[in-house]
């Protein structure tokens, strides 16, 4: 089994400011390295800050979240069969395993909340419909009266962005009587 | 007659499984909304992820217009959730969801392009139209 993984084009994807980042991923037995395309920032995490990882396919190819004693990256830009690799490589030397996880794809609205991981999962049929960081939100609106509405607001909406950003989403929950969602 | 419309929960699946979905498209790899006129389908950005949404499921689109205090514009995206459907429908068009789901009802997005949310708002107003039209003519030969 080869000791080093290195991908080219992988992107470092922003969530609070929803950029991405172009640049190269290095993986060794001893750690995990990313360093963008100007050369200009290179992260690195040590074989014991790593605590966890999953493959998800998104717009652009699949992604790697990386779960670490710092929070969580989140990698952009890998292809399908490069999960094998990276699952075999986790495995081997990180001794943590990979989830492959499954994605909401017929296009429905309703589904369950699961707060996991320091994000909030929406998930439609059990499979992933979309997650957000807990860190993003600037603020939580949960109404029981009448609407039984939860409003998420996000950090930067506030920013001047040209390209379009997430601003605000809302949940409805018809049948809530009792529902505790904490950041 | 419109309260004779039964939804078919098969006839508003924006994508089968994950090969369905457009490949190496250029809004979706930079994050962007993408309207897809032949699955019937808007996905939006969410936290690195285009999310798919069947055209049914978008209620109404409310875009509301930068002004020079806010120096953006919003376009809101509101989703169909069961107390709008049953107003409009008498039936339980919506059983097939569990009694305990949590319903996405809107998405908001911002930009300081104005003329783009524009387009994207027109987009999937016409989208709305087209798949009206197709149910319509559907119908029209079932009759």
């Amino acid at each position: 089994m080869s000791e080093k993984i290195t991908l080219h084009n992988i992107c470092l994807h922003d969530d609070v400011a929803n950029k991405l980042y172009t640049g190269t991923i290095k993986i060794v037995p001893s750690g995990l390295a990313w360093r963008s395309a100007d050369k200009n920032e290179i992260l690195t995490w040590d074989k014991p800050l790593i605590t966890g990882a999953s493959f998800r396919k998104v717009g652009n190819g699949h992604e790697l979240r990386l779960l670490t004693t710092d929070g969580f990256h989140n990698f952009d830009g890998f292809k399908e069969e490069d999960y094998s690799k990276l699952k075999a490589h986790f495995k081997t030397h990180f001794d943590l395993d990979i989830e492959n996880v499954p994605i909401a794809t017929k296009g429905f609205n309703w589904g369950d909340l699961v707060i996991k991981d320091k994000f909030i999962k929406f998930k439609v049929d059990n499979k992933s419909c979309f997650d957000v960081p807990a860190s993003a939100i600037s603020q939580v609106t949960l109404e029981k009266s009448k609407k039984q509405e939860l409003t998420l607001e996000f950090k930067g909406s506030d920013v001047k962005h040209k390209d379009e950003f997430l601003a605000e989403m809302r949940f409805f929950y018809p049948r809530a009587e009792e529902e505790d969602v904490k950041e | 007659d419109e309260s004779e419309t039964r939804l078919d929960i098969k006839q508003f699946t924006a994508y089968s499984g994950i090969n369905a979905m457009p490949q190496n498209n250029s809004a979706l790899k930079s994050q962007r909304i993408y309207i897809d006129n032949k699955a019937f389908a808007v996905m939006l950005p969410v936290y690195g992820q285009s999310v798919p949404f069947h055209i049914t499921m978008v209620k109404n689109i409310a875009n509301i217009s930068k002004t020079d205090m806010t120096g953006f514009g919003t376009l809101r995206i509101n989703f169909l959730t069961p107390g709008a459907v049953l107003k409009k429908d008498t039936g339980d068009n919506f059983s097939f969801a569990h009694a305990e789901a949590a319903w996405l009802k809107e998405l908001s997005y911002r930009s300081t392009d104005q003329s783009y949310l524009d387009n994207v708002s027109a987009q999937i107003k016409a989208l709305q139209k087209q798949y009206k039209q197709r149910l319509a003519s559907k119908k029209e030969k079932e009759d």
